[in-house]
């Protein structure tokens, strides 16, 4: 189906004029001197730490980023080709708590739930990508080489991570190496992509911009993930907002660009909208599926993957809110089709997540999946054959071949875990909830699904190379 | 002059700026063509002698021994151009009117429920008359509902006529337009007394009709006698009348989703024609209950998301045919 575009023609030309007078004259702020020497060289005014970007440096960038890669599976049959027309399901990022599926208590992440989120994707069929949470049980030095070990290790999907620092990428990259039989074979069907946050407003830190410049030297697929809060990091109104976090978007790709002209770019909206009584980031509102929508689409027009947080929501519990808001945010991003839908199992404004969540998503993927497929219109599908048999006959269409045929051929769909009985057997059944179905269905296939390890070699190297990280980043 | 020549408002106040389109424009004509010829070549089967008889002189085929009727391409061109786009649904103050038509989306409450979850129990009980009038009472103050539609059945009334218990239980706890089903035609005639009493009398309810009336045809391609007697005595008073099939798809309809589309259409345009041929512009708006079939539970899944497939492709239709449209959410 045509994706929906939220903002019209002009409307987006004009986001996108305002941007480059934003990269032009108020610049980003880079605080890594090496990059800023670079800019200057390619004809960027540096004034202090700030870099003044020109229209025609941008225009050059978004030329050479591609507009389409894949995200490798370590199977190719999980492979996410990152076209036009195509959405991808990505778990949620970086969340320091998760419901535990045991107890449905708050706790803090661990590394074993990272495992089972992993493992998790790895096991549904319209989940596709993963993203994991923020471990407490590992130092935070090197947290993210841990939690891509993890992930290389318990699914055979795409992942995706965020970094804070060079190093950190370095030490990524050896894992991921090592996973993979080499660098260069790693390169040639990358299964991961790293994303590197600007601080809004317009800054990028020594170590962010460290660590996309290591991303884009090593060739490896990169996200730009700026999270602008309207009202405080980024303006009151979503227009002037989404102006700033495309600056901010565009700023990084044209460094990854200058880099490595090719590095595979992923455009990543994180914004929110700061909630005037508590401060906090709220994700739930339709203000966020407005700007996600709006960001895909700017994504679309630039040519590069657009992701963006899909499930949002700000419930706390698994009840009516969390599935409306986050079933809302989901239409909205794939109707403006954004290539990568983040978020997965998110609760509570992504600050945590939980597995139970995770299966209720997979199915809400499955039905706005069937959605937009839209609708088989030809002569067999109107059906006006079948219609004057039913009619000549009992009235009735169930024993049609017609009805055979189409029902083989997958017209209706079939839901994995929404109710269906009715009144009386689910009240005989003790009123199950989804949350129920959902929870045993974890339950179920964290107990059952197995991946493949890696060959134990591998898994040693890679206990060394966090080893190595281990000794050199953390402070004891 | 055709339908495609409707006179059309697009940029009326509150359209919405963002559109989404399911079917393509040849898409829409595959299925239009396909319900003329289903109802020109299959037919609908009309049960009541005075809807026979006005099909009959509208130019329509008429099968007294099997009471089917066939409509000729014509006959459903004309009725479909003269429906008009959009309707005015009246509110008893004047305050809240709803203007139906065009690209304007409004919003309304389901109905009609048999059951309720009791709000101080809990429990799943019938509803009553105590259960109309609450539910009409809260509509009226929820910000988003235009209209209000009887919610539930008033089970504790006399069992023929919850219809007129229900629509007294309706005028007397919202102010808000009404939208509600007739047993018959003899039900509409109480029906219009009591609202023009309301109204002050029967022209001032014909200039603002406070109550709309709905009717589901049978699927496949029937309409009984309450639809059609709905249909004819609403078009006289020009109280509106829904036509909202409630298809099954792979049940009582195709089960793939753009023929469940043709035989909904065939339903609907048929109820159409007969409105339109009772009283020519009578209000009538396109209505959508359609969803698809579990075959595994044998239920009607209306958050299956083939119900909003369905409910956008009629909303598509109503579009094509510059018809105010209700669909179901669910």
């Amino acid at each position: 189906m045509r994706p929906l575009d939220i903002l019209a023609g002009e409307e987006l030309e004009r986001i996108h004029q305002a941007t480059l007078d934003v990269l032009e004259h108020t610049g980003f702020l880079i605080q890594h001197a090496a990059t800023r020497d670079r800019l200057d060289g390619i004809g960027c005014t540096v004034r202090g730490d700030r870099v003044l970007m020109s229209a025609d440096l941008v225009a050059r960038a978004l030329e050479s980023a591609p507009s389409e890669f894949t995200l490798h599976g370590r199977k190719s049959e999980n492979d996410c080709p990152l076209v036009q027309g195509r959405s991808y399901a990505l778990s949620t990022s970086g969340s320091p708590f998760v419901i535990d599926v045991r107890t449905g208590e708050r706790r803090s992440a661990l590394v074993g739930d990272v495992a089972d989120f992993a493992r998790l994707v790895d096991a549904l069929p319209h989940s596709h990508m993963v993203s994991p949470p923020t471990p407490k049980d590992v130092e935070p030095e090197i947290v993210s080489p841990v939690r891509v070990a993890t992930m290389l290790r318990n699914t055979t999907k795409p992942m995706r991570v965020i970094v804070e620092s060079g190093v950190e990428v370095r030490y990524i990259l050896q894992v991921a190496a090592v996973a993979h039989g080499g660098l260069e074979a790693f390169r040639a069907r990358p299964q991961l992509q790293i994303s590197v946050s600007p601080l809004s407003p317009l800054t990028l830190s020594e170590e962010a911009t460290q660590a996309i410049v290591e991303t884009a030297e090593a060739g490896v697929p990169l996200g730009v993930v700026p999270a602008p809060m309207v009202g405080a990091t980024g303006p009151m109104s979503l227009a002037g907002c989404l102006v700033q976090q495309n600056a901010e978007v565009l700023g990084g790709i044209v460094i990854a660009q200058t880099v490595n002209p090719g590095t595979p770019v992923v455009y990543e909206s994180r914004l929110t909208i700061m909630d005037m009584r508590s401060g906090q980031s709220i994700w739930g509102n339709p203000e966020v599926a407005l700007t996600n929508a709006a960001a895909a689409q700017l994504a679309r027009y630039y040519g590069v993957p657009g992701s963006v947080t899909a499930f949002g929501t700000s419930a706390k519990g698994m009840d009516d809110q969390n599935g409306f808001e986050r079933a809302f945010n989901l239409l909205a991003a794939v109707m403006a089709g954004a290539s990568i839908l983040g978020a997965m199992g998110a609760g509570d404004n992504v600050l945590h997540t939980s597995v139970e969540l995770i299966v209720l998503d997979d199915e809400l993927v499955a039905w706005v999946d069937k959605l937009m497929r839209g609708m088989r219109v030809d002569d067999e599908s109107l059906a006006v054959t079948a219609i004057h048999e039913a009619v000549m006959g009992d009235g009735s269409f169930l024993a049609l071949r017609h009805t055979r045929d189409f029902l083989r051929g997958g017209e209706i769909w079939t839901p994995a875990l929404s109710d269906r009985l009715n009144y009386e057997v689910w009240d005989q059944e003790g009123r199950p909830t989804i949350q129920q179905r959902a929870r045993a269905k974890a339950l179920e296939l964290l107990a059952n699904h197995e991946v493949e390890p890696l060959p134990e070699d591998v898994d040693r190297e890679i206990d060394a190379v966090i080893d190595d990280a281990r000794a050199e980043l953390v402070v004891v | 002059m055709s339908f495609r020549d409707k006179p059309r408002d697009d940029g009326a106040v509150g359209t919405p700026r963002v559109r989404f389109e399911l079917l393509r424009q040849e898409a829409r004509e595959a299925i239009h063509q396909a319900t003329l010829e289903v109802l020109g070549e299959v037919g609908v089967k009309v049960v009541g002698d005075e809807a026979l008889d006005i099909l009959d002189r509208a130019g329509c085929s008429v099968d007294p021994a099997t009471q089917v009727v066939k409509f000729p391409l014509g006959v459903v061109e004309e009725a479909l151009e003269l429906a008009p786009g959009k309707i005015l649904l009246a509110s008893r103050d004047g305050e809240r009117d709803y203007l139906m038509g065009g690209r304007v989306v409004g919003y309304t409450n389901f109905g009609e429920g048999t059951k309720v979850y009791d709000l101080e129990s809990g429990e799943l009980r019938d509803s009553t008359l105590v259960d109309v009038a609450a539910t009409a009472r809260l509509c009226d103050a929820m910000e988003m509902t235009a209209t209000y539609e009887r919610a539930v059945a008033p089970n504790d009334a006399p069992e023929h006529a919850h219809d007129i218990y229900a629509l007294e239980a309706c005028l007397r706890n919202t102010t808000k337009h009404i939208h509600i089903g007739a047993n018959d035609g003899e039900h509409v005639e109480l029906m219009v007394d009591m609202a023009a009493a309301v109204a002050g009398g029967r022209e001032q309810l014909r200039a603002r009709p406070l109550f709309s009336l709905n009717t589901c045809p049978t699927s496949p391609l029937q309409l009984h006698t309450a639809s059609t007697e709905s249909i004819v005595y609403g078009a006289r008073h020009g109280v509106p009348v829904n036509v909202l099939s409630m298809a099954m798809a792979g049940a009582s309809s195709p089960i793939s989703l753009s023929g469940t589309l043709v035989t909904h259409n065939a339903e609907v345009l048929a109820g159409i024609v007969l409105s339109q041929a009772a009283s020519p512009g009578a209000p009538v708006m396109y209505g959508s209950s359609t969803t698809t079939f579990d075959m595994t539970y044998a239920t009607a899944p209306v958050g299956a998301p083939e119900l909003a497939m369905i409910s956008a492709a009629v909303a598509e239709m109503s579009d094509y045919y510059w018809l105010p449209c209700w669909v179901a959410g669910g």
